[in-house]
């Protein structure tokens, strides 16, 4: 049974990653779940200078779900390379730097400081996150300033590069295109859904900034829309996330058109949900008779 | 930290609203310090979603189990409460960081209140285990909240009441105001409970310039420090504008956290 994956010229192991967030930057997990048997970490996002994050409360429980207003609290490059890399550099899955910025150049500059680093594999560009005013959302929700992004990027690297999209636009099929174009080599879907709770007892928003970022199982159908209709307009490799909780999630995605997936949320509940939804892909391919990632591609 | 399957062994109300809870602590596992907690997937169904944490309010190294007490808040709270001797429960701990033991001469002052009882209790057993006399202080609005504890040996339990129903009458803090400057002189102050009672608790320590560490309580995702959601702001002159609770605490020098 193969269950690697290509991504321009390096391999991942198998489809079932960690996403961005839930997961650090590897280390606090590792007495919880086996990291060598992931299909790769994708880190905390990393911006050109530290970030405290946003005030708090920070999370709030939803049906289903849940929203975080985290600002993308992290540790800037400096603090990446200094504090970060070396658990990273002991780990034998790829490493895929989650990077965040306000402007391009600070995207570029992360790349720039870090590429030299054999430990990290590729690029999770952000251009998705709800949580902060400048950049973020703004770049990923118009296709001329993805395709600038992504091709300004192409240039300071030749690892893997790959797109987060927004389920936040009207078309995000448009701004998949766009990645595309601007020579990404995959693009992931979903960042989280805008969200919002309003505390009625106090009668304000739960959380300070008002809105934030709904995910977990609230958000799968979401997600696999998603997945479905970018899988359809790229010929480039879709990465499925959003509300996976168990392999039937992660098949649904699989079959509706993504060659990769990331487990974020599920993570919290079941810290090894990643294991479990590996050994789950591997059941279901040995029962329909799949032998590799691309026979769930194609039935719809 | 171990992510485990554990037997209920019992549970009963200990006070209007609260429990107590006892379950199988595994061989394999880090035995918890005071302070520590531990988080519980309540059931399978994704609402509610994310995983409870509670603090570990006494472990008992022969008999191989752990206790909790929680107050039926919510959901998830109630299908806790609901549970029977027996089942399983999905537990991930210890997390966090614990108390600190006090130097020899000096005398420990728990204060706790409502749901905070749990972490200050296992720690005042320790420490009157251990040879101190601590003077564990817990307050609540009225006799129905008092909590059935058997005493300690060394170190004595003071209730406290708002209406004056059992015990003090008065905050935790107002009785730690009536101890006289003899027993004051060489305290340690631990607290755990609602914001306002730790923000007393601090103040009064301020004032009375002795040391004070608490306990602290926020939303959690992760419960070990991978989210970034559970975070304290810090007082100003700290190396960083905030703390998570699940991993740098829960247990901090009160005058590093910013009290609004
Ligand atoms: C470190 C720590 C130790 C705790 N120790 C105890 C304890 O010993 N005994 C006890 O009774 N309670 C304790 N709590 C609080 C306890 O976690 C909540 O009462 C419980 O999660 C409520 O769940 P629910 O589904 O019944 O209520 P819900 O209706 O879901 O929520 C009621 C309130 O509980 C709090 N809460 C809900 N989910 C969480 C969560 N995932 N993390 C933190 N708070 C939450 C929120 O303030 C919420 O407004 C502790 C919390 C923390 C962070
Ligand atoms: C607490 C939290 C923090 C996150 N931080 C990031 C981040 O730094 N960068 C990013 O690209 N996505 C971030 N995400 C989004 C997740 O990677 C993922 O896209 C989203 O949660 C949907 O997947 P899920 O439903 O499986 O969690 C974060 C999500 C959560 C819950
Ligand atoms: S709950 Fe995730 S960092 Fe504390």
């Amino acid at each position: 049974m193969d269950l690697s994956i290509k991504i321009k010229n390096k391999t991942l192991p198998n489809p079932v990653g960690v996403a961005s967030g839930t997961f650090g930057y590897g280390e606090e997990y590792a007495p919880l779940t086996d990291l060598s048997k992931l299909g790769a970490i994708y880190t905390k996002a990393v911006t050109v200078e530290p970030r405290p994050g946003n005030p708090l409360p920070r999370l709030v429980e939803t049906p289903a779900g849940m929203i975080n207003s985290i600002g993308l609290a992290n540790v800037g490059t400096k603090g990446f390379l200094e504090e970060k890399i070396p658990f990273l550099k002991t780990l034998s899955c790829p490493v895929i730097l989650n990077v965040a910025g306000s402007l391009e150049e600070d995207y570029a500059e992360v790349i720039r400081r870090v590429d030299f680093q054999d430990a990290i594999w590729g690029y999770e560009v952000n251009i998705s996150c709800p949580n902060v005013k400048h950049g973020g959302l703004a770049f990923g929700t118009d296709p001329v300033q993805v395709e600038r992004l992504t091709s300004t990027l192409r240039k300071l690297t030749d690892k893997p590069l790959i797109m987060k999209l927004t389920p936040n636009v009207t078309d995000i099929t448009a701004i998949a295109r766009a990645a595309e174009a601007g020579g990404a080599d995959a693009v992931a879907c979903i960042n989280t859904v805008m969200g919002m709770v309003v505390d009625i007892h106090k009668r304000k928003p739960a959380i300070p900034a008002g809105t934030g970022g709904l995910s977990g199982p609230a958000i799968k159908p979401v997600g696999i829309a998603a997945v479905y209709r970018v899988s359809k307009a790229v010929n480039i490799p879709v990465i499925g996330l959003g509300g996976i909780m168990n392999a039937d999630d992660a098949v649904e995605y699989l079959l509706a058109g993504a060659s990769a997936l990331q487990i974020g949320t599920a993570n919290f509940i079941d810290p090894d949900t990643s294991g479990k939804v590996l050994a789950g892909i591997k059941k279901y391919m040995r029962e329909a008779g799949f032998t590799k990632i691309s026979d769930f591609h194609g039935y719809f | 930290m171990k992510n485990f399957k554990s037997k209920i062994l019992s549970q009963k109300s200990i006070a209007l609203g609260y429990m107590e809870m006892k379950f199988s602590w595994p061989e394999d596992c880090e035995t918890p310090k005071a302070g520590q907690f531990l988080t519980i997937k309540i059931q399978e169904q994704p609402i509610p979603l994310l995983r409870r944490p509670f603090a570990l309010s006494a472990y008992n190294q022969e008999e191989k189990s752990a206790s909790i007490i929680y107050q039926v808040r919510g959901t998830g709270t109630e299908i806790l409460s609901s549970m029977k001797d027996g089942e399983t429960l999905d537990v991930l701990s210890p997390l966090g960081n614990s108390f600190t033991m006090p130097k020899k001469k000096e005398t420990p002052l728990l204060v706790a209140g409502g749901i905070g009882l749990g972490p200050i209790l296992y720690f005042a057993r320790e420490l009157d285990k251990a040879g101190y006399s601590p003077i564990l202080v817990f307050g609540c609005r009225d006799k129905s909240l008092i909590p059935d504890l058997p005493p300690l040996k060394n170190g004595r339990i003071q209730f406290c009441t708002d209406d004056g129903s059992e015990g003090f009458h008065g905050s935790s803090v107002d009785y730690l105001n009536c101890l006289d400057s003899s027993e004051l002189k060489n305290a340690y102050v631990y607290s755990c409970g609602p914001t306002g009672m730790l923000k007393a608790c601090h103040n009064f320590a301020v004032s009375k310039n002795i040391p004070s560490e608490t306990a602290m309580e926020e939303m959690m995702a992760c419960g070990v420090g991978a989210c970034m959601g559970c975070v304290v702001e810090l007082a100003e002159g700290q190396e960083k504008q905030y703390a998570r609770v699940c991993k740098d605490g829960p247990v901090f020098q009160s005058r590093i956290i910013k009290w609004t």
